[in-house]
């Protein structure tokens, strides 16, 4: 049986951090198991609909504390804009109506911030892999 | 009512979680000779903040403001070498002002809403907001409203650096501090 190709995925990172953007930009590109082209970021909801619609990325990871459109506002209008599009939380907001309200409005995954690069790179493989 | 026991200790292993997760911090416990010294924050023993003498030399604050079932603010104050020592550990290259402004902002966020599992779904957070010398200005406005509003702060030590974390909950209803 022959080796599976790797195919590209285009990834748009959402966060009002740009620490944090760049630390997942970082740490995505240094996925050996996946390869990864940042497409684009953004910093608050708005900003992320709009370059969705125009970039048609096949990943998302999405904050939830945002300044204009939150998280769960912004992914419940991608997953609308975009319905094969995987939303992939990351957040501080560690209740637990906070991650079902995200998963109800179309996320596949979240990921609750501080995290390790270990943990981040683990729960991609998880959510990632097909 | 004064913050419990409980609720201070949630708020202390947020601190040590977020240090706790820094690269450097993980590399220092995965030595293999195993004499590498653990790179871990030091929270002391938290008291209320009453003057601005009692709060840690910050050059950068964050505040996230708190809403919901709750009112108050929680605020993340530390000095320039701090930041770029966590920059440094993170492997960011943007040390500039901007850059250091949006981690202090960002290690705020971090700090409280881990504690959003303790507290519950009624406790809002803002986005933070980020500037110089604020955790001086937010003592004096919490002050003002009465000793009742006196936050409490969570004195940090990493690497060397004095930080702090101020926390002012209440509950609208009463206007208990919790």
């Amino acid at each position: 049986m022959g080796k599976r190709s790797m195919s590209t995925l285009k990834l748009l990172i959402v966060d009002d951090s740009g620490v944090t953007r760049r630390r997942i930009a970082r740490l995505a590109l240094s996925k050996p198991k996946q390869r990864f082209e940042i497409v684009g970021e953004a910093g608050d909801g708005e900003t992320a609909l709009a370059l969705a619609r125009e970039l048609c990325p096949d990943l998302v990871t999405m904050d939830l504390t945002m300044p204009v459109l939150d998280g769960v506002g912004c992914t419940r209008e991608l997953c609308v804009a975009l319905p094969n599009v995987r939303v992939l939380v990351i957040s501080a907001l560690a209740a637990r109506g906070m991650a079902l309200k995200a998963l109800a409005a179309g996320a596949h995954g979240f990921l609750y911030k501080p995290f390790t690069d270990a943990q981040f790179a683990q729960w991609m493989d998880e959510v990632v892999t097909p | 009512m004064k913050l419990q026991t409980k609720d201070v200790e949630v708020l202390t292993n947020a601190v040590a979680q977020f240090f706790n997760t820094l690269p450097r911090a993980i590399r220092g416990r995965s030595s293999r000779d195993g004499s590498a010294r653990q790179i871990t924050p030091s929270v002391r023993s938290s008291h209320l903040a009453e003057y601005t003498r009692d709060l840690p030399r910050a050059d950068y604050c964050g505040v996230v403001t708190l809403s919901g079932e709750y009112e108050g603010w929680v605020a993340f104050a530390a000095p320039r070498a701090l930041l770029e020592r966590v920059l440094i550990d993170l492997e960011d290259p943007d040390h500039t002002e901007a850059g250091k402004l949006d981690l202090v902002g960002e290690i705020a966020n971090q700090m409280i809403g881990p504690a959003q599992r303790h507290f519950g779904d009624g406790l809002a957070i803002s986005v933070p907001k980020t500037g110089i010398g604020n955790a001086s200005r937010m003592l004096v406005e919490a002050k003002a409203r009465g000793g009742s509003a006196s936050p409490l702060l969570l004195p940090i030590r990493w690497e060397g650096h004095e930080a702090g974390l101020l926390v002012s909950i209440q509950r609208p209803e009463g206007g208990r501090s919790l």
